[in-house]
């Protein structure tokens, strides 16, 4: 059963241009729907500036959408009573990307994990709190507990920041780039963690990250994000081993190897990154390497094989004017 | 714990320590003016007025024959009194002002934003003559018209940390998990302006000093109780001033320069302090 739906979710900014006369709507976030059933781990994928720490935002209930709905456990994240909003925010929690910035540098870290439990009037027991962060790796926790933030590492941090989400016993975790400021020898680490966790108390997660071979590795299901759009969508294998949508294709060519480039190296050239964005029609296609006559169409979303859409002319996707 | 640490560390700050010992000095001087003094400050005595410096009078007598050394070290109370306390209402209206502001923006943010702006732009010297003047002699009212006079700055620069401040995810996790606004600016924005505050309310101070003597220089408040602008008001229209009486006019100037460099060197001392442990326990 899917525990989260995101239905036509839509996040628009209005960008005052200096004439004032023209006013400029960035669609960050424009029509996602979504379902992430129990348990499993949705990756958002994306190049910075496609708007996907915006869709982590409304999850997460800190920005309020344009129109549409996040429901959570069958409750709408914006349009119910008070009480059942506290309640849905209480089984949500967010970890974000920089360990630096999102712990409170005055508290402790004791502080840091109470601080969850105390805002959604939950007992404070200090059997949970050692529990808590002995599952997230910082043993003994009778060291950490007094520390301040500056008295720890990156991953400390992160381990921290992890701990503080999980204490509550979320039903829902938004990670937002959750390990890509941890240093790369450490990355493994915090994926298993991240796995174990999901074992061990079954937390439905949705990860937002920009790289296609993390999202690969933990998640169940990917999905592609282009422009506040999903551009496809499948099982993480079917997305990463089957990519159809060009920009797909990109992200995963762009992923090094340890393989040298030669022998296979140009197949497909780099697609550009420094075109404008069409003001029309299939927001991809100015860099498209495989765009014709009908991208000038807002493509459909095509499901090209079980549970595998994609939103491409490639595929027969109908158009919408 | 972390306080004595952050003391000791100040101590060890060539500024901080300077500065400390300044102050302290001056504190002393104005605890004990009764006691050090070597003369009542408003006994007259007509014997021996305006007399040069000498062993018994060191800085020499007024017009009335009062003892100048006296008046000068009992001036230290008011200059303190004043300082402190007009400061204290400064910055405590430019925290909260500051606070709110920065923190909900939009129409509030503006409307506290163009206030500020009208008060950094008007010459405040003018306005707290003719307020003062209104007001009328006495200690409460100088404070206050330094104090109501002076907060702009302060709600400035507490309203920028702020803005930057409530974007950062330590407090966006606590709104996530329904922390109300007054807990975030109290638990999470309050602590984290304090260190740069007390840099500022020491500069607040050394600022409220100098505006109290001169206040008192040109006439406004209370002219009759002893401070160092009161004292080198007399000098002035006494024409002791034009006369080159040095020693009339010379200590308590040296005096408001001193306290106020001591202040300013605490204010220094806190925030060279407080910013490198900022600095990394913000974003890298």
């Amino acid at each position: 059963m899917e525990i989260l739906k995101l239905e036509n979710l839509e996040k628009h900014f209005e960008v005052h241009s200096r004439s004032r006369v023209r006013r400029n709507l960035i669609r960050a976030v424009d029509g996602v729907s979504l379902a992430i059933p129990e348990g499993e781990i949705h990756s958002i994928v994306g190049e910075s500036g496609s708007g996907k720490t915006t869709l982590g935002r409304m999850v997460a209930g800190l920005l309020e959408p344009t129109s549409g709905s996040v429901v959570l456990g069958g409750v709408d994240m914006f349009r119910s009573g008070r009480g059942e909003i506290r309640n849905l925010r209480k089984s949500i929690q967010i970890i974000f990307q920089d360990p630096y910035a999102s712990l409170n540098p005055r508290f402790t870290v004791r502080q840091i994990l109470e601080e969850p439990l105390r805002l959604n009037r939950l007992p404070v027991q200090e059997g949970d709190l050692l529990d808590t962060l002995r599952q997230v790796g910082l043993t003994p926790p009778e060291d950490f507990t007094g520390r301040y933030p500056h008295e720890l590492s990156g991953g400390q941090r992160q381990r921290v920041a992890i701990a503080r989400a999980m204490i509550v016993r979320p039903r829902f975790i938004v990670a937002d780039e959750p390990v890509s400021m941890l240093d790369a020898s450490m990355r493994g680490s915090f994926l298993q963690l991240i796995l174990s966790l999901r074992k061990r108390d079954g937390i439905t997660m949705m990860m937002i990250t920009h790289d296609i071979s993390i999202a690969h590795y933990v998640s169940d299901r990917i999905s592609i994000f282009y422009r506040g759009k999903v551009v496809e969508q499948g099982r993480a294998d079917d997305v990463v081993l089957n990519p159809a949508h060009p920009y797909t294709r990109a992200l995963i060519e762009s992923v090094p190897s340890f393989s040298r480039g030669d022998s296979e190296g140009s197949r497909h050239p780099e697609v550009p990154s420094d075109v404008p964005d069409p003001a029309t029609g299939c927001m991809f296609r100015n860099r498209c390497p495989k765009a014709m006559v009908a991208c000038e169409a807002v493509p459909g979303a095509t499901e090209i094989a079980p549970a595998h859409f994609v939103s491409c002319h490639l595929y027969g996707g109908t158009g919408v004017k | 714990m972390r306080g004595t640490g952050l003391f000791i560390e100040f101590l060890h700050n060539r500024k901080g320590a300077a500065g400390l010992a300044i102050v302290a000095a001056f504190t002393f001087m104005a605890l004990f003016a009764p006691f050090i003094s070597p003369y009542n400050p408003t006994s007259t005595n007509p014997q021996a007025f305006l007399l040069p410096p000498s062993p018994s009078h060191p800085f020499g007598t007024d017009n009335l024959g009062q003892d100048l050394l006296s008046r000068d070290l009992y001036g230290a109370q008011i200059s303190l009194i004043v300082g402190l306390a007009a400061a204290g209402v400064a910055v405590a209206i430019g925290l909260v002002t500051g606070l709110v502001s920065g923190y909900f923006g939009g129409l509030v943010d503006e409307v506290i934003m163009r206030i500020v702006d009208f008060f950094i732009v008007i010459p405040a010297l003018v306005i707290m003559i003719v307020v003062a003047a209104l007001l009328g002699p006495g200690l409460l009212n100088v404070i206050a018209v330094i104090g109501f006079l002076s907060w702009a700055p302060v709600a400035r620069i507490i309203r920028s940390m702020v803005l930057s401040l409530r974007e950062r995810p330590f407090v966006e996790s606590a709104r996530a998990n329904n922390g109300g606004s007054l807990y975030i600016m109290f638990r999470h924005i309050f602590p984290n302006v304090s260190s740069v505050l007390y840099g500022n309310a020491m500069l607040a101070v050394s600022s409220a000093i100098f505006t109290q003597a001169a206040l008192v220089f040109l006439g406004v408040g209370n002219v009759t109780s002893i401070s160092w602008g009161g004292i080198i008001r007399e000098a002035y229209t006494t024409g002791a001033l034009t006369a080159g009486d040095m020693a009339w006019v010379v200590p308590p100037g040296i005096f408001i320069f001193t306290l106020i460099f001591g202040f300013i060197l605490i204010g220094y001392a806190v925030e060279e302090i407080m910013n490198p442990r900022l600095r990394g326990g913000g974003s890298g």
